[in-house]
């Protein structure tokens, strides 16, 4: 196994114990005692954690399926990893899923009773497809099939399936007016594009490989000789920058439509969500700011393939797209739904209180938000997905680069 | 069948017995309400707004809805919730409730209730714990829809108390509200309580967030404009002036 790889088992093994000591605690204190939650704020940052790794693994397979498709020869190892890593990260969304349940001993329903007009039923379905699909795609890279093409295009297109009906999970939910908007699915797509380059172009950036080869090289011709992977290595920054680049400006863009609807429906509710944007204005400009800095930078330095540059603005992109995970929860759960008009009168009068459910917690048994802030234990047990993640990426990475490259290990991968 | 309840604002006084007697009645633990009364137009309880210069004040008790097109039934992925056939009513199966709590975050009236942590009984004075609540478990069609303790992990909230419609009986609300506020039956039986009362008043019926297209069935009278000057606030506007 090489260094780095086995760096990344290293740190997802000690996430995952840690997280596993934090989940514990919360099932000991009774399930998810020790959180944040509230009847009002009923996800947390176990689902902002969801979302973010299940468009790390979406996007990292689109980037694999589109090195495919685009016939890229010269970009195979970066697909190879790409698809390596989208399996990981989706086995670790699919972990938090299951953290964050409340009676795990009852999954059984989901098999048996499975309600098929829900959208988290579609989800669970959708994600157990992609993951069988992945594997068969990193099985068929493993043993360099002439059907990997076909594939990684299967993979590629039940990442999009994903994305979208993690979108639609969130789109449907009219109480949420934040959340009902037909942007949400398109948004998730562009994310997961987003999410997946800034991954492959921060491994490319770091990749040993590239460090030897020196200053980055143009990118290469297609069809080039498989022999010259490690060109391919350099090639790979650039293009992937400018992967990212696009898939950031359709995603601000997305953004700002998204804002651009909650400012003109004037309801109430609306109305609501931009008084929780204002309150929380530092998270939601990071969403904003962060990977618009990114974008400038890959449009500039990035098309030249710098890699210092690079990595730094993968790094951006990322905190972005985690302040974008945890900004998903915030104007959803902090604008009320329910608005009350004065009977008999057209005057709607204000919104109506929940009960919070945490009254021994807060002396708050009614309220209208929640200023949710992660428990230390539910901070902790967040590790646990990433932990899966990073230790599920050195394994399959080892055992991929094993089948596919035996005795090559060193010019077989980024 | 079709089980409904109309709630008559002008009779509502906002005693909140109601949502006591829910609470005891069904056992809820600490924290839980499956019924609460506010006033309308305020986060706070007993706070009058001002209309067209006056002041009002309506109390408007809310629990679930029961909605014939119920966004939390179709949001569960493992049919946990669910619409009785026979009643119309939205009920919960504990044995199926795995705690993903999309059903509550679909619901717009925020009324389903997240056990978080061990359920606890309520604390009496002195930290006594006593007991509360129908002693027994209560199946419908073999679904555990109520338990007096109540499994870890899963969402609650009203059932129009299952376990005694089941018998012919009214919810404890109803049967305990001193203003007789609320009026339960089957809206499909023309000589039911709900049918008589509704069809007997010349107000028209009405539904919350009818926005969300869910078609409750808890329906709302409302309240004949009652209000009065505000001399406080006639007095300050005068001495501003």
């Amino acid at each position: 196994m090489e260094k780095s790889t086995r760096i990344v088992g290293i740190v997802g093994a000690v996430l995952l114990v840690a997280g596993a000591v934090g989940w514990g605690i919360q099932l000991s204190g009774g399930l998810l005692a020790h959180s944040g939650m509230t009847n009002i704020f009923l996800w947390g940052v176990m689902i902002a954690m969801f979302a973010f790794l299940v468009g790390f693994g979406a996007g990292s397979q689109l980037v694999a399926s589109a090195i495919w498709l685009t016939g890229r020869e010269d970009l195979r190892p970066l697909a190879r990893t790409a698809a390596t890593w989208g399996l990981a990260c989706v086995a670790g969304a699919g972990v938090a899923i299951l953290a964050d349940l409340g009676a795990l001993r009852n999954i059984l329903a989901m098999i048996v009773g499975l309600n098929l007009r829900s959208p988290l039923a579609w989800d669970m379905i959708a994600m157990t497809a992609f993951i069988v699909l992945a594997v068969i795609e990193l099985v068929a890279m493993a043993r360099q099939s002439p059907r990997t093409q076909l594939w990684a295009v299967l993979a590629g297109v039940a990442a999009v399936a994903l994305q979208v009906v993690e979108g639609l999970l969130f789109s449907t939910q009219n109480a949420h007016s934040w959340w009902a908007t037909p942007i949400m699915p398109v948004d998730f797509l562009a994310v997961a594009f987003v999410s997946g380059s800034a991954l492959m172009l921060l491994i490319a950036c770091m990749s040993g490989r590239l460090r030897k080869e020196g200053a980055a090289e143009a990118p290469r011709a297609d069809h080039a000789a498989p022999a010259e992977e490690g060109a391919g290595a350099a090639g790979a920054v650039s293009w992937l920058a400018r992967f990212c680049a696009w898939a950031i400006a359709a995603h601000l863009v997305l953004a700002l439509a998204d804002l651009a609807l909650v400012v003109a429906e004037g309801t109430p509710q609306a109305g609501g969500v931009l008084d929780v944007l204002s309150a929380y204005a530092p998270l939601y400009a990071s969403e904003l700011v962060l990977p618009a800095v990114a974008m400038a930078i890959l449009f500039s330095a990035g098309r030249k393939g710098s890699r210092p540059w690079c990595a730094a603005a993968a790094v951006l992109t990322m905190a972005g797209i985690l302040a974008h995970r945890m900004m998903l929860l915030y104007p959803a759960y902090n604008a009320p739904s329910l608005y009350l008009q004065l009977s008999g009168t057209p005057y709607t009068t204000g919104p109506y209180p929940i009960s919070t459910g945490r009254y021994l917690d807060w002396d708050a048994t009614f309220g209208l938000a929640t200023a949710y802030v992660p428990a230390p234990a539910e901070l902790l047990a967040t590790l646990l997905p990433v932990g899966v993640a990073l230790l599920a990426a050195a394994v399959l990475t080892w055992m991929v680069r094993r089948a596919a490259c035996p005795g090559a290990h060193a010019n077989c991968d980024l | 069948m079709r089980y409904a309840m109309a709630i008559d604002l002008d009779r509502c006084i906002g005693c909140r017995t109601c949502a006591v007697v829910c609470k005891n009645f069904n056992a809820q633990p600490q924290g839980i309400w499956w019924n609460r009364v506010f006033t309308s137009g305020t986060p706070e309880y007993d706070v009058a707004v001002k209309v067209d210069g006056q002041l009002r004040m309506e109390f408007v008790p809310i629990s679930c809805q029961h909605c014939t097109d119920a966004p939390c039934v179709t949001a569960c992925p493992t049919q946990a919730s669910y619409v009785d056939a026979d009643t119309g009513t939205v009920l919960i199966d504990y044995e199926r409730c795995i705690g993903c709590r999309m059903c509550a975050s679909a619901c717009p009236y925020g009324v389903r209730q997240y056990n978080w942590g061990k359920p606890a009984k309520m604390v009496g004075l002195g930290d006594t714990v006593y007991e509360y609540g129908y002693p027994r478990d209560y199946r419908d069609d073999g679904h555990l829809v109520y338990a007096p303790e109540r499994p870890e992990g899963v969402m609650e909230k009203c059932t129009f108390c299952a376990q005694l419609t089941s018998q012919g009986e009214d919810p404890a609300c109803c049967t305990a509200c001193p203003g007789n506020a609320r009026i339960f039956g089957d809206l499909d039986d023309a000589s039911s309580a709900i049918r008589t009362y509704l069809d007997g008043t010349d107000r028209e019926p009405f539904t919350l967030g009818d926005e969300y297209h869910t078609e409750p069935n808890v329906f709302y009278l409302a309240s004949h404009e009652v209000s009065q000057e505000n001399p406080l606030e006639d007095a300050a506007d005068e001495k501003g002036a």
